[in-house]
C-alpha cells in the first residue's frame, strides 16, 4: 500500500496529470525525473485507474480489472527503476484450454510437450507450431518499433516526419519478401482466417484466435483481428523474451511502482481527488478545479483520462472547434467485455484427467470451437449479453500466494461479450448484473462442475460498472476500440495523435492515444519524452 | 492454329482484353464455348421458354475510358439515363436513378436530413474520387516485393492523395478499413436507406455490415460508379464482342484443357492453339490449380494459390413468371407513402409495373442477421436479395407478356450442414419468395418455375471457384495483393501467361479494368 493525501502541498505545478492510472503515473514519474514539479490527481482512493488491485474481500487480493501483464515496456522498467520499487512479475507458463470430459489441451513453456499436446488433435498443427511461432517472432520486431516512437504522421510535409516514414518504410523493406506478405495479411485478415492459413484443429484455432478480440467488439472471424495475435509473440518481462505474466500482489502493484517511482523523483499524487474540469482560460489550459472546489495551477495539463471524457466532459464543447468534437464524437468506445472476480475456498476440479495443478497456473481459456466464440459474438452484435460467453481465467494464487488466505485462492475471469449498450439500454445493467454472473459462473461450471461449492464470494463487473468505477467510457477497457481506423496516427483522431490537443497546455498521456490500451506504459512514456522534447512542459 | 496472344475465357474481361490487343494489331484468338461467351452475363434456359441473364448485371462500374477507348458506343453501346433501382425497406421505398438530384428528392421522403447527408456524401465522393480512381485505374505497385518503378508509384500515389489537403487525406486513410455500419452511421439515419447503400458493398466479400474493412468496398464502388449500361451485363457484353471482333479477334469455341505457358494451350479436343502470350480470364485458383501442370508450380506458390480465399456465399434464385400485369402495388404505395413514378414500366417486355432493378434489405443488423447463419452452414430465414427483373428490358428472355426474375440471395453457406439436399432447396427459395412477396405483392402466386443455383452450383456452372462471384473475396488484404504476390500485377511466375480476370487488380465485378489494364501490360512488354 501507498500512503497518499488528498490535498496538494502547493498551489501551483509546472504539471498537473489527471487521472493516477498506470499511464498517468508513468508521464509523472518521467516528468518528474527531468525535474519538473508535477501533481497527478486521483478520483478514487486507490491508485491504479483499470490496472488496480482490491482487497474487495477481506483477505483476497482482487486485480479488479486488468489481470494479465505482458506489453510492459522493458525501457519504462529500466528507467524509472521498477524493480527497486516493487515490481516483480511472475510468467505464466502455460495456456489451458479445457475440453469437458476430456483432457483439453495445454500449450506449455516447453516447445516439445506443446507439440505433444497439439499432436492429440492434429499432427499438422504439432509440426508447423513452431515455425509460425518464429514468423510472428520476426514480424514483431516491427511491431515493437511502431509502438515505442510516437506515430508517423503520414499526412505531413515536414521533412523530419517524412524520414520518420522513410525510416519505418525501410524497417518494412529489410524484410523478405515473405515477411511483409506475412505481414499485409496480419494487419488485414481476421485472426480465424489468418490462423486457417497455417492451422486446421480445435481447440488450438479458437484459443489462439481468441486472443484476437479481447477487448474489442469484434468476432473471430471479423478482419482486423489478426494483428493482436503479436501482442502473444511481443511480450517481454525482464527484457526476456516471455508472453505473459502477473504481477506479484495483484496487477495494482505495477500502478504502484509507477507511483513510488514518480514520488521518488519529487512528483505529488493525491488520492479522493476527483477533477471536475479543466480550468481554461484565454484557450490555454492552466489548471484544473476539483469536485470538491479546490483549484489548482499548472503550466501544463496532462490527461489520463480517455478522450470522451477528457473533453466531452473536463473541457467541454464551447472550447473545442467544432470539427474536433465531431472527430471525439465518432470515436468509438464501445465497450464489449465484463469481468467476474471469485473468492474461492479451493481450487475447481477440471475433471480432465490431468495430475496436478501446474497447467491451471497460467490462462485457461473457455473457446472450445471457432463457432462458440463467433456465436458470442453474435449475441452481442444485437445488445445481449453472450449466454455461452469467451472467457479467459486466471487462478493468480497458484503462483502468488500472497493474494489470498492460505489455502483459498482467487478467481479472475475476463469475460467476453458484455456489451456495454444492451438492448434494454446501458442504464438497466444493474438489474441484469446477477444473469450476467450467472451465465459465466454456468460456463465455468461445465468446465469445472464443483465450481459452485468453491465460491466464497464473488464481484461481477459489467462494462456499466466499470465506467462507474473507472471513468472508462462505454466501460471500454482500452480507451477506445483498438480497431484500425483508430490506430497510429489516428489514435485518437486525425491530426491529434501526437499527444497534443486543440487547447494549448493540455495533453493526453493514456491508452487513448497510440500506441493503445492494455498495460503497456507507452503512451505515458511517449506523452512525456515528447511533451520534454517539445517544450510542452 | 497460332496467334500472338491466346485469352481463355469469354467473360467481359476476356473480352475487353481481346479487343484492346487486337486493335494493337495483334492477333487474337479468344477461347471459349460458344453459351459461355458473356461469362457471368451469358444466358441459359433455366425453364421452357424462360432465360437467365447471367449471374452479374450491374454495369455501373464498367470503366469510362475503357468504353471510349474501345469505342463501344460505335458498337452500340448506349449509357443508361433512366435505370432505376428501387429499394425496399421496412415500410417505404426509396427509388434510386442516375440523377443524384432524383434521388436526393426520393431520400428527402423518408428523411430530410439524409437527404442533405447523401449529396455531401456524394460531393465527399466526388472531392477524393480523383486519387482514388487513378489508383484502381493502374497497374498497381508491388508492396510485397517492389522494385524501383513500384516504389516511385507508391510515391506518386501517395502524393496524390496528398494533394487532397491534410483533412481529407487522412480521412481516406480513416474511412477505408472501417465498417460499413459505423460509416453509414456518420452520415444516416434511416435504416432502409443504409441497408440499400451497404448491401452490394458488404456482399463482395466473407462479410457483412458489422465486418471491418467493407467500407473499402464501398468506397471503391461509389468513386468508380457512374450511369448503367441501358441493357446491362447482356448489352455491355455484345458491344464488346462486336467491338473483338470488329478489330479481328477471332472465336474458338473450345474447351480449354490445360495451359503450356509460353507455347500455347491445349484444347479438350485434342487441337492445340499456339501462341507466345496467353491471357487467363478465369479466376486464380482454376488457371494453376486446374490447368497448369502441377509439377511446374513450386509448393510456396501452390500454397498462396490455394489459400486465396474464394468463399462463395451469395445463390441465385431464378423465378418464371406468369403475367403480372399492371395495376399490382407495392406494400409501400399500398402503405401510404406517394404513390406517383414509384415503379416505372420498363421499356421491355410489358408494362408490368415491376421495377428493373430491387434491393430489399430492411437495415443493416438484417443484412448482419443473414450473414450470421451462413457462418454455422445454416441455411438463412430472412435472406437479403438483390433483384434483377431482366424481361423489363430484354423481350427475348421470357414468352411475350411473362417475367423472368433473377434473384441474388445473401446470404448463402457454399455447404450446407446436411447438404443440399432437395428439401434444403426447396426451404431457401421458400425463403426468399416469402421475403420477395411481401415487397411485391402476388409474386408467388405467379411463379411458374424456378432454378436455385447455390454456391457450389454457380461454381459449376459459371467456373466461379467456391462460387464466389467477385472471383475472390473483396477483403483488405486480396484487393493489395491480388492474387497473391507473384502475380499481382498481371504477369506471373510463367513467362507469357497473364491473368485478367476478376481475380486480379482492382478485383471482380463487370468493371473491365483488369481486362484493359493486363492488356496494356501486354502491349508495353
Amino acid at each position: 500500500m501507498m500512503k497518499t493525501a488528498s490535498k496538494p502541498n502547493s498551489s501551483t505545478y509546472d504539471a498537473i496529470v489527471i487521472g493516477g492510472g498506470h499511464n498517468g503515473l508513468v508521464c509523472a514519474a518521467y516528468l518528474a525525473k527531468a525535474g519538473k514539479k508535477v501533481l497527478a490527481v486521483e478520483k478514487r482512493p486507490v491508485l491504479g485507474g483499470a490496472a488496480v488491485s482490491e482487497e474487495t474481500v477481506p483477505g483476497f487480493t482482487f486485480s479488479t480489472f486488468s489481470y494479465v501483464v505482458s506489453l510492459f515496456r522493458p525501457q519504462i522498467i529500466r528507467q524509472l527503476d521498477l524493480v527497486k520499487h516493487g515490481l516483480q512479475i511472475i510468467p505464466m507458463e502455460t495456456t489451458y484450454n479445457p475440453i469437458p470430459g476430456d483432457a483439453g489441451l495445454v500449450r506449455w513453456a516447453d516447445g516439445g510437450r506443446t507439440r505433444n499436446e497439439i499432436a492429440r488433435f492434429s499432427k499438422k498443427d504439432a509440426s508447423l507450431y513452431s515455425e509460425f511461432g518464429l514468423s510472428m517472432g520476426r514480424l514483431s520486431r516491427f511491431t515493437k518499433n511502431v509502438i515505442d516512437t510516437p506515430a508517423p504522421e503520414p499526412a505531413s510535409l515536414n521533412p523530419k516526419e517524412l524520414f520518420k516514414l522513410l525510416k519505418m518504410g525501410k524497417l518494412f523493406k529489410d524484410f523478405d519478401a515473405d515477411m511483409r506478405y506475412l505481414n499485409v495479411k496480419l494487419m488485414t485478415m481476421s485472426a480465424v482466417d489468418f490462423l486457417e492459413e497455417w492451422f486446421e484443429s480445435e481447440p488450438l484455432l479458437p484459443s489462439m484466435a481468441g486472443s484476437g478480440i479481447i477487448g474489442t467488439f469484434l468476432g473471430i472471424r471479423s478482419p482486423g483481428t489478426a494483428y493482436v495475435l503479436l501482442h502473444h509473440y511481443m511480450g517481454e518481462i525482464d527484457g526476456a523474451f516471455r508472453a505473459w505474466g502477473f504481477s506479484k500482489g495483484g496487477t495494482g502493484q505495477i500502478s504502484l511502482a509507477c507511483a513510488r517511482a514518480a514520488v521518488s523523483f519529487g512528483a505529488e499524487i493525491i488520492t479522493d481527488a476527483a477533477v471536475e474540469r479543466v480550468k481554461i482560460r484565454n484557450g490555454r489550459a492552466v489548471g484544473v478545479v476539483l469536485e470538491n472546489g479546490g483549484e489548482i495551477n499548472a503550466r501544463t495539463v496532462i490527461s489520463g483520462l480517455d478522450p470522451n471524457r477528457t473533453f466531452l466532459k473536463l473541457v467541454g464543447e464551447d472550447e473545442l472547434p467544432a470539427s474536433f468534437v465531431g472527430q471525439i464524437k465518432r470515436y468509438k468506445n464501445r465497450g464489449s467485455s465484463g469481468k467476474v472476480n471469485l473468492a474461492l475456498s479451493r481450487v475447481p476440479n477440471f475433471e480432465d484427467g490431468r495430475p496436478g495443478l501446474q497447467h491451471l497456473k497460467g490462462d485457461i481459456t473457455i473457446a472450445p470451437s471457432i463457432d462458440y466464440v463467433e456465436r458470442a459474438y453474435d449475441e452481442a452484435k444485437y445488445g445481449e449479453f453472450s449466454r455461452r460467453p469467451f472467457l479467459n481465467i486466471v487462478i493468480p494464487s497458484l503462483s502468488d500466494p500472497s493474494v489470498a488466505p492460505p489455502g483459498k485462492h482467487v478467481l479472475s475471469a475476463f469475460v467476453q461479450y458484455a456489451p456495454y449498450n444492451i438492448r434494454e439500454g446501458a442504464g438497466k445493467w444493474p438489474e441484469k448484473r446477477e444473469a450476467f454472473g450467472d451465465a459465466v459462473i454456468d460456463t465455468i461450471e461445465e468446465y469445472a462442475p464443483d465450481i459452485r461449492d468453491c465460491i466464497i464470494d464473488k464481484q461481477v463487473l459489467s462494462p456499466w460498472d466499470i465506467e462507474k468505477m473507472t471513468g472508462l467510457t462505454e466501460g471500454n477497457i482500452f480507451q477506445g476500440e483498438l480497431s484500425l481506423e483508430q490506430l497510429a496516427f489516428l489514435r485518437p483522431v486525425a491530426e491529434w495523435s501526437r499527444y497534443r490537443s486543440p487547447i494549448n497546455g493540455l495533453w493526453m498521456c493514456a491508452s487513448g492515444t497510440h500506441p493503445g490500451g492494455g498495460v503497456m506504459g507507452a503512451p505515458g512514456e511517449l506523452a512525456a519524452k515528447t511533451m520534454l522534447k517539445e517544450g510542452g512542459v | 492454329m497460332s496467334f500472338d496472344v491466346v485469352v481463355i475465357g469469354g467473360g467481359v474481361n476476356a473480352l475487353t482484353a481481346a479487343a484492346y490487343l487486337a486493335k494493337a494489331g495483334r492477333g487474337v484468338a479468344v477461347v471459349c464455348p460458344d453459351d459461355e461467351i458473356g461469362g457471368l452475363c451469358s444466358r441459359h434456359e433455366f425453364y421452357p421458354g424462360y432465360y437467365s441473364p447471367g449471374i452479374l448485371s450491374d454495369t455501373s462500374m464498367f470503366r469510362k475510358w475503357i468504353v471510349d477507348e474501345l469505342d463501344l458506343r460505335g458498337h452500340g453501346l448506349v449509357k443508361s439515363t433512366s435505370s432505376k433501382t428501387v429499394a425496399f425497406g421496412k415500410d417505404q421505398q426509396i427509388v434510386f436513378s442516375e440523377s443524384t438530384d432524383k434521388t436526393t428528392d426520393e431520400i428527402a421522403r423518408v428523411s430530410e436530413p439524409d437527404a442533405e447527408s447523401y449529396r455531401a456524401m456524394k460531393a465527399f465522393y466526388q472531392k477524393i474520387g480523383g486519387p482514388i480512381s487513378q489508383f484502381l485505374n493502374s497497374v498497381p505497385a508491388d508492396i510485397v516485393d517492389p522494385e524501383t518503378t513500384d516504389l516511385w508509384s507508391l510515391f506518386k500515389r501517395g502524393f496524390q492523395l496528398r494533394r487532397l489537403g491534410k483533412k481529407d487525406m487522412l480521412e481516406v486513410l480513416r474511412l477505408a478499413p472501417m465498417t460499413v455500419y459505423d460509416w453509414l452511421d456518420e452520415w444516416f439515419e434511416n435504416n432502409g436507406l443504409k441497408a440499400a447503400l451497404a448491401l452490394p458493398a458488404v456482399t463482395e466479400g466473407y462479410s457483412a455490415p458489422w465486418s471491418p474493412g467493407t467500407n473499402a468496398n464501398l468506397l471503391i464502388r461509389e468513386v468508380t460508379r457512374g450511369p448503367r449500361v441501358q441493357g446491362d451485363g447482356l448489352a455491355l457484353v455484345e458491344a464488346l464482342e462486336s467491338a473483338a471482333r470488329s478489330n479481328g479477334v477471332q472465336f474458338e469455341p473450345g474447351i480449354v484443357d490445360s495451359i503450356e505457358p509460353g507455347r500455347g494451350v491445349r484444347l479438350e479436343d485434342g487441337d492445340f492453339m499456339e501462341a507466345k502470350t496467353i491471357m487467363a480470364a478465369y479466376g486464380p485458383k482454376k488457371v494453376f490449380l486446374e490447368m497448369i501442370d502441377a509439377r511446374l508450380l513450386s509448393h510456396k506458390f501452390e500454397q498462396r494459390i490455394s489459400k486465396f480465399r474464394t468463399r462463395g456465399l451469395t445463390s441465385q434464385l431464378l423465378l418464371a413468371v406468369e403475367s403480372y400485369g399492371p395495376g399490382v402495388e407495392s406494400s409501400a404505395s399500398r402503405s401510404g407513402s406517394r404513390q406517383s413514378d414509384k415503379i416505372s414500366p420498363g421499356p421491355g417486355n410489358l408494362n408490368s409495373g415491376l421495377p428493373e432493378m430491387a434491393l430489399i434489405a430492411e437495415d443493416l443488423d438484417g443484412i448482419e442477421k443473414a450473414f450470421d447463419p451462413v457462418k454455422y452452414k445454416e441455411v438463412t430465414r430472412r435472406p437479403c436479395l438483390d433483384v434483377y427483373i431482366p424481361s423489363e428490358i430484354h423481350d427475348d428472355l421470357a414468352p411475350i407478356g411473362k417475367t423472368v426474375i433473377s434473384v441474388l440471395v445473401h446470404y448463402t453457406p457454399y455447404a450446407l450442414r446436411g447438404g443440399w439436399t432437395p428439401e434444403a432447396r426447396e426451404e431457401l427459395s421458400g425463403n426468399v419468395i416469402d421475403v420477395l412477396d411481401e415487397k411485391i405483392p402476388g409474386i408467388k402466386e405467379r411463379v411458374i418455375g424456378k432454378e436455385l443455383l447455390t454456391p457450389g452450383d454457380i461454381e459449376q456452372r459459371y467456373g466461379l471457384s467456391g462460387g464466389q462471384l467477385y472471383e475472390g473475396e473483396h477483403a483488405l488484404d486480396q484487393l493489395l495483393v491480388r492474387p497473391a504476390p507473384e502475380c499481382s500485377q498481371y504477369k506471373t511466375p510463367f513467362e507469357g501467361l497473364f491473368l485478367c480476370s476478376g481475380g486480379s487488380f482492382p478485383g471482380g465485378g463487370l468493371t473491365g479494368a483488369p481486362g484493359a489494364l493486363a492488356a496494356k501490360l501486354v502491349m508495353q512488354e
